[in-house]
C-alpha cells in the first residue's frame, strides 16, 4: 500500500482531494437544503456534483489500470466545469435569502437564518475550492514516470 | 521529451481553467440577468429602457404628475406633514393646572434612556433611516428649548459605555427578537434597559448641579419598541431579566426611580410616553406631582418637531388615543388567549417527510373575546354595571379581584385627548336617507377657551341588545364609533359647523346563527356625541334615566344625544351588499366550533361571569382540521381542454393599449388571449418585489415596495430609470440618496382623527411613488389593536373598526390620485407576530365581519385596486386560499376588481400557489425566485406543462390576470406610455464587464484548446 502511494504524483492527490472537498460540499448543501429555515433540497446539484466526482473517478481508476493515455484527457474537463456550474446553483438558490439576511432587517436576530446562510457560503466556498483543487489537477500528472 | 509532456500538461491545464471560468462567468451572467433590477436599483444602472415610437406628445403620456417639481420640493413636502401629523397625532392625557404649554424658550432637563435613544419606528417593515432622524434633543433645540447639555453628555457617556459592552450591557435599550421562523419556543423577553441613578453619578457626580438651570421641567421619557415578527408577553416571561415591572407594559424599577428623581428635583414634571402599545401608566394618571403626559407614539424621522410644537403651544394638541388605556393591561378578556398555543398533536399534522413546521401548522388562537376587545368590552361591561345587566359586577377579569369597577380597570379611554383649550359641542338635525341608508348629523363645535385648536366631533351609537340577540348569540357593544369629524383650526369664540354622515351597514349587526346575515334589531338607537367613548356611553346612559345614583362615575349629558326607534326586526335591507350581492355566512370554518363542536364559549354580555373566556389549551386538530392544516385540498386535473382559456392568440394588443380602460371594457378579452400560461406562471409565482413584465402584451415590470411608514429598503433614484420622465431622480441628484420611510407610525397618523390629513399623507405617497417608479405599496396596515401585547401595532391605526375603516379609505383614495396601488394589509386576522405564518386563528363570523373586516372594507369595497392576505390562517386555512373570505366576501360581496398579493412566502408548503390561485389570490410574493419548481419540490406543479390540462385552475388564472392587468393600466405604473411603446435593454457597465470577462474566457479556451493539440502534434512529430 505504501508503495502504491509513493507511485502516485500529485495530480492523483489533488483528484482525491477534489472528490474529498466536493462530497463535503454536497453534504452541506444537503443539511442546508434541508434545514428547517430553507427546506429546499432538490436534485440539481446533487446530480451536477455526483456525475462530476464520477467522472473522477473512473478517471482514476482508468488512470490505475491503464496508465495516462491521452484520450483520458477529456475527463479533466469535466469536473471542474460541472463543480463550477454546482457552485453558481447553490449560488442562485441563495442569492434572494442572502438579501434577506444581510441586506434587510427581516431575519434580524434570526439565528437561524443567518446560521443557514453562512453554511450556504461554506458550502458554495467548497465547490468553489473543489473547482479550483480540480483544475490545478490538470495541470500535473497522475503517475510517477 | 519530459518537456513535450509538460507543455501539454500546461496546454490542458490551461484550457481546463479556461472552460470552467468561462461556464462560471456565464452562469453568474445569467444570475445576474435574472436580478438586474436589483442590480439596476443597488447600482444606480440602467438596464432596460421603454421606447415610445409613434410621435406623441411625451408629456401628455405621463398623465399622472406629482404636485413637486424636484425633490427638494417633496422632501420638503415630507418634513412639513411628518411634523403636521405628529402635532395632531400626539395626545395629552394629563394636563394638571396647566402646566403645558411651556415657554418656547424654557429652559428644560430631559430625562430617561429614551430621551437619548428613543423609539422613532418599528423594527423590520417601518424602520426609518436612523442617518435621517432628527433626534429629541436635535427637535427641542431646533424649536427654541434650550436642553440640558449636561445630562445629554451624561446618557451620551452611558449610551457609549454600553455600546462598548455589547448588547448584553444593562442600559442598552432593548430590542424585540424577531424571527419569521416558527416554533414552540417563539416567546420573545425584552429589555428596557432604563439605568438606575447610580449609573450617572458614576458618569459624572455632579450631574444634578445642572439641574437648577435648567429647571423649567424636567421631561421625562420612556418608551417601548415594537416590531414585525415580534410581540410583547404578559409576566416574567415577556422580561429578559428582572427589572421590577409586573409586565413589560408596565413600568420598572429604574423608570420609576427615574421619575421620582424627577419629581424631587423639578417643580414641574412632563411625561413623553414613547410607545405604540398601550403602557399601564395609572399610576401617574393618579399622581398629584406628575404634572403632565402626553403620548407621542413613535414619531419615524421627523416626529420630534411636531411633539415640540405641542410642548410650547405652537399647536393645541388635538390627538385622540386611539386605543384604551388600562390599568393592568392583561385584564382585556382578548388577552386569555395570546402567544404560542400548540395544538396538542402537533405530530399528527406530519404527512410523509413533511412536518408540521414544514406545513407552519402547529400553533392556534381562539378568539374568544367576541365583539369586545379594546373599548367595547370595557365600556359595555361598565354600561352593564349601571345597569345591572349580566354579572357585570363579578370579580371575573378584575385586576384587583374585587367587583368589578370601570375607574379601577380603565386609565384612559378610546378617543380620550386634551387641549389648551376648551370646546362645547352642540348637537344639531339628524337626518335619514333611506335611499342609501345613511344618516347625516349636524355638530356646532365652539372654541370656548383662551387659544386656538383643532376639535374632534366624535360620533358613537348604541344599538339594543334583544331577546332575539340573547338567544341567537348576537351580541352588542354599549358603545361603538361610527364616524368623526376634525375641526379647521377654531380661534377663541370661533365656530363651525361639523356634518358627520354614517353609513348604516356599519351599525348593523352579523347574525352568524340563525339569520345568517346583518340584521336591525327592532328597538332604541342611539347617536351621541362625546370627548371619547365612556362620555359618549355617559350621554347615552342620561339619555336612558341614569346617574351616578346608579353607578355611573359621572352625570352624562342626555342633549348630545339622539334616539330613534326601529319598529320592526329588519333581516332583508342588509342583507345585500352595496355591490347587490347576498350576505351569508362565508366563515362558519373560522370557528373552532365549526370543527369541534361546542369547544368554544364565547364572551356574551349576558354574562360576563359565565362566559369569561377560558383560556383555550391543548386543543386536538381533528381529521378534518389536519386536511387543512397540511392546505393540500385541491388536485391538478390532467387531460382537460384549456385551449379556449388560454389560447396564446396573437391579436396583436398591448397592455399600453388599455391604458385607463375601464374593468368592463370588451378588450380585455382579446389582451388576455395573447398571454401564455408560460408567462403566466412566472408572474404569478414571483411577486417579491415587482410584477414581472409579460412579454406577450408587451407589459413592462412594475415595482412593489413595502411599507406603512413610507418606501422602505431601496433610496430615491434607486429605481428610477426613466429619463424622459418627469419625476426622473438622477444618481447625481442631492438627494438620490434620501429613504423615504419616514413618517410618523402609523398608530400615531390613527390619533390624529383627521380625514384630511389622511387623505394629504396617501396624496404623498402617490407623489412619492412618481419619483420612486413604484407603483404598488404594501400599506396601509388595517389589522386592528386586538392587545398591547401585538409589537406590531406601531403599523395599524388603532383597536376600533370603524377608525382603520375610514382612515383606511382616505390613504387610499388619497394615494390613488396620483395613481399608486396602495395594498392593505395583512387580511386578514393577523392578530399576533409569534408564529404568525401559518397560525390558525379562530373566532366567530360576527367578531370577523364586525372587526377586521369591517376595518377593511372602506379602502377595498367598491374602489380599491389592492390588498395583501395575511401570513396567519382564517381557522385552519391558509388566508390565502379561504374561499369565504377571499371569493365570497372580498370579490363577491365587496365587488373587488383590484390585485391581490400573499405576503412574503414563508413555508411554500403552508403558502401553496395552486390553492391561492384557484381561491382568488392574484399572485404569491414568493422569496426565493424559481427554487420550488424542479422536480419533487413543493410547486413542482405550478408550470405551464402541468397547469395546461388542468380547466379550474387555468381559468382562475385568467380571471386573476385580467384583475392584475385592470389594476396596472389604470396606476401610474402606465405613465409615460403609449401603445407603440416597447423594451429596449441597455448596455449597463455590469453587463459590458460580465460579457468582456465570458469573451476573453471564450477566447482564451480556445486558444489553450489549440495550443494543447499544437502540443501533441508536436509531441508526436518528436514521437515519430
Amino acid at each position: 500500500m505504501k508503495e502504491f502511494f509513493k507511485n502516485q504524483s500529485t495530480g492523483f492527490y489533488l483528484s482525491i482531494a477534489s472528490i474529498i472537498i466536493a462530497l463535503i460540499a454536497l453534504l452541506i448543501y444537503t443539511l442546508n437544503g434541508k434545514s428547517t429555515y430553507y427546506n429546499d433540497y432538490n436534485s440539481t446539484i446533487l446530480n451536477y456534483t455526483l456525475i462530476a466526482v464520477g467522472v473522477e473517478i473512473v478517471f482514476l481508476v482508468l488512470v490505475l489500470t491503464i496508465g495516462e493515455k491521452r484520450w483520458l484527457d477529456i475527463f479533466y474537463v469535466v469536473p471542474p466545469i460541472l463543480f463550477g456550474i454546482a457552485a453558481v446553483t447553490f449560488i442562485s438558490f441563495r442569492v434572494q435569502s442572502a438579501g434577506i439576511i444581510l441586506g434587510s432587517e427581516l431575519e434580524k436576530g434570526n439565528v437561524a437564518a443567518s446560521n443557514a446562510l453562512m453554511q450556504a457560503f461554506i458550502g458554495i466556498g467548497l465547490y468553489f475550492l473543489a473547482m479550483i483543487t480540480s483544475f490545478v489537477k490538470s495541470f500535473k500528472a497522475q503517475l510517477k514516470q | 521529451m519530459k518537456n513535450k509532456k509538460k507543455g501539454i500538461q500546461r496546454w490542458r491545464g490551461l484550457f481546463c481553467v479556461f472552460a470552467s471560468m468561462l461556464v462560471l462567468f456565464s452562469g453568474l451572467s445569467s444570475l445576474a440577468e435574472d436580478w438586474k433590477s436589483t442590480l439596476d436599483s443597488r447600482l444606480g444602472t440602467v438596464s432596460s429602457k421603454v421606447i415610445t415610437t409613434e410621435s406623441e406628445n411625451t408629456e401628455d403620456l405621463y398623465s399622472y404628475k406629482s404636485d413637486y417639481s424636484n425633490t427638494d420640493e417633496l422632501l420638503d413636502a415630507h418634513m412639513d406633514l411628518a411634523e403636521r401629523i405628529q402635532e395632531e397625532g400626539s395626545v395629552l392625557l394629563k394636563n394638571i393646572d396647566n402646566a403645558l404649554p411651556l415657554n418656547v424658550d424654557a429652559k428644560v432637563t430631559l430625562l430617561g434612556m429614551r430621551s437619548y435613544e428613543p423609539v422613532y419606528g418599528g423594527q423590520i417593515g417601518s424602520d426609518p433611516v436612523e442617518s435621517q432622524n432628527v433626534s429629541i434633543i436635535e427637535a427641542f433645540r431646533e424649536k427654541g428649548f434650550d436642553v440640558n447639555p449636561v445630562l445629554e453628555r451624561v446618557y451620551y457617556q452611558l449610551s457609549k459605555v454600553a455600546a462598548e459592552q455589547g448588547d448584553g450591557f444593562a442600559y442598552v435599550p432593548g430590542e424585540l427578537r424577531t424571527t419569521f421562523s416558527v416554533s414552540n419556543d417563539n416567546i420573545t423577553s425584552l429589555k428596557i434597559g432604563e439605568p438606575p441613578i447610580s449609573a450617572y453619578e458614576s458618569i459624572n457626580a455632579e450631574y444634578a448641579d445642572s439641574f437648577s438651570e435648567y429647571s423649567d421641567a424636567a421631561i421625562v421619557v420612556v418608551g417601548r419598541p415594537s416590531s414585525e415578527s415580534g410581540d410583547f408577553f404578559p409576566g416574567t416571561v415577556g422580561m429578559a431579566e428582572d427589572e421590577g415591572a409586573t409586565n413589560i407594559l408596565g413600568l420598572t424599577t429604574n423608570e420609576r426611580e427615574i421619575i421620582a428623581h424627577a419629581k424631587d428635583n423639578f417643580d414641574k414634571v412632563i411625561l413623553l410616553i414613547n410607545s405604540s402599545s398601550a403602557m399601564e401608566i395609572d399610576e401617574l394618571k393618579q399622581d398629584d406631582e406628575f404634572d403632565a403626559i402626553i403620548w407621542v407614539g413613535q414619531p419615524g424621522n421627523y416626529g420630534f418637531l411636531g411633539v415640540a410644537d405641542v410642548l410650547n403651544g405652537t399647536v393645541s394638541p388635538s390627538g385622540l388615543l386611539t386605543d384604551i388605556y388600562a390599568v393592568n393591561s392583561t385584564s382585556s378578556p382578548a388577552l386569555q388567549n395570546f402567544g404560542v398555543i400548540p395544538y396538542s398533536n402537533q405530530e399528527a399534522i406530519n404527512s410523509g417527510n413533511l412536518t408540521y413546521i414544514d406545513y407552519r401548522a402547529g400553533w392556534y388562537l381562539v378568539e374568544a373575546e367576541s365583539i369586545y376587545t379594546g373599548y367595547k368590552y370595557y365600556e359595555t361591561r361598565y354600561a352593564d354595571v349601571v345597569n345591572g345587566d349580566g354579572n357585570a359586577l363579578s370579580s371575573i377579569g378584575s385586576s384587583n379581584n374585587n367587583a368589578w369597577n370601570y375607574s379601577e380597570e380603565v386609565s384612559y379611554t378610546f378617543g380620550y385627548g386634551l387641549s389648551y383649550t376648551t370646546f362645547n359641542q352642540t348637537l344639531g338635525q339628524v337626518n335619514f336617507n333611506d335611499e342609501d341608508h345613511t344618516a347625516t348629523i349636524k355638530v356646532t363645535v365652539e372654541n370656548t377657551g383662551s387659544v386656538a385648536g383643532k376639535s374632534v366631533v366624535q360620533l358613537y351609537a348604541q344599538t339594543p341588545y334583544t331577546e332575539y340577540d340573547k338567544q341567537n348569540l348576537v351580541e352588542k357593544a354599549a358603545v361603538q364609533l361610527m364616524g368623526f369629524e376634525k375641526t379647521k383650526e377654531l380661534q377663541p369664540g370661533e365656530s363651525e359647523e361639523i356634518t358627520v354622515v354614517v353609513d348604516l351597514q356599519y351599525l348593523v349587526s352579523y347574525d352568524y346563527t340563525t339569520a345568517k346575515t346583518y340584521i336591525m334589531d327592532d328597538g332604541d338607537y342611539y347617536f351621541a356625541i362625546g370627548d371619547n367613548a365612556h362620555d359618549a356611553l355617559n350621554n347615552i346612559l342620561s339619555a336612558q334615566g341614569k346617574s351616578t345614583s346608579d353607578g355611573m362615575d359621572v352625570d352624562g349629558d342626555a342633549s348630545k344625544t339622539y334616539q330613534w326607534h326601529q319598529d320592526t326586526f329588519d333581516q332583508e335591507t342588509y342583507s345585500l351588499s352595496k355591490a347587490g350581492v347576498e350576505i351569508t355566512n362565508q366563515l362558519d370554518s373560522a370557528d373552532l366550533n365549526y370543527y369541534l363542536p361546542d369547544t368554544v364559549t364565547y364572551l356574551s354580555r349576558q354574562d360576563w361571569e359565565g362566559t369569561w373566556p377560558k383560556n383555550y389549551l391543548d386543543i386536538e386538530a381533528n381529521e378534518e382540521m389536519i386536511t387543512q392544516l397540511r392546505n393540500d385540498t385541491y388536485t391538478i386535473q390532467t387531460g382537460q381542454d384549456t385551449s379556449a382559456i388560454f389560447p396564446e392568440r396573437d391579436n396583436g394588443m398591448t397592455l399600453s393599449a388599455l391604458k385607463g380602460a375601464s374593468y368592463d371594457d370588451e378588450l380585455w378579452s382579446f389582451l388576455l388571449d395573447q398571454v401564455s400560461l408560460e408567462e403566466l406562471t412566472y408572474v404569478i409565482r414571483n411577486a417579491s418585489e415587482k410584477i414581472y413584465e409579460i412579454p406577450s402584451i408587451s407589459s413592462f415590470a412594475v415595482w412593489e415596495a413595502d411599507g406603512p411608514g413610507g418606501f422602505i429598503r431601496f433610496r430615491l433614484a434607486d429605481r428610477s430609470t426613466d429619463e424622459n420622465s418627469p419625476t426622473f431622480v438622477s444618481q447625481d441628484d442631492k438627494n438620490a440618496k434620501y429613504t423615504l420611510v419616514d413618517m410618523p407610525m402609523q398608530c400615531v397618523v390613527g390619533a390624529t382623527f383627521n380625514k384630511e390629513l389622511v387623505y394629504e399623507q396617501g396624496v404623498l405617497f402617490g407623489n412619492d411613488s412618481l419619483w420612486v417608479d413604484t407603483s404598488f405599496m404594501w400599506a396601509p396596515g388595517l389589522n386592528l389593536h386586538r392587545s398591547p401585547y401585538n409589537a406590531r401595532n406601531h403599523e395599524y391605526y388603532s383597536e376600533d373598526s370603524m377608525l382603520t375603516n375610514i382612515l383606511g379609505e382616505a390613504v387610499v383614495q388619497g394615494a390613488y390620485t396620483k395613481g399608486l396601488i396602495m395594498s392593505p394589509k395583512h387580511l386578514a386576522f393577523n392578530d399576533q407576530e409569534s408564529n404568525r405564518s401559518g397560525l390558525s386563528v379562530y373566532m366567530n363570523e360576527q367578531k370577523a365581519r364586525e372587526g377586521e373586516l369591517r376595518g377593511f372594507q372602506g379602502a377595498l369595497a367598491g374602489d380599491g385596486l389592492g390588498f395583501m392576505t395575511a401570513y396567519n390562517r382564517v381557522g385552519a386555512t391558509f388566508a390565502n386560499a379561504h374561499e369565504g373570505l377571499m371569493k365570497g366576501i372580498v370579490r363577491g360581496e365587496w365587488d373587488f376588481k383590484g390585485y391581490n398579493v400573499s405576503d412574503w412566502v414563508n413555508g411554500e408548503h403552508y403558502m401553496t400557489v395552486k390553492e391561492s390561485v384557484v381561491y382568488g389570490a392574484v399572485s404569491v410574493m414568493d422569496a426565493r425566485g424559481e427554487e420550488w419548481i424542479g422536480p419533487g419540490d413543493a410547486w413542482e406543479y405550478f408550470t405551464a406543462d402541468t397547469l395546461r390540462g388542468d380547466a379550474t385552475i387555468t381559468a382562475a388564472m385568467r380571471e386573476n390576470t385580467h384583475y392584475l392587468l385592470y389594476t396596472i393600466a389604470n396606476s401610474n405604473a402606465m405613465n409615460g406610455l403609449s401603445s407603440s411603446s416597447y423594451v429596449v435593454d441597455l448596455m449597463t457597465w455590469w453587463r459590458a464587464s460580465l460579457n468582456g470577462i465570458q469573451i476573453a474566457f471564450a477566447v482564451l479556451s480556445l486558444a489553450s484548446l489549440v495550443g494543447y493539440i499544437l502540443a501533441i502534434w508536436k509531441s508526436k512529430k518528436v514521437e515519430g
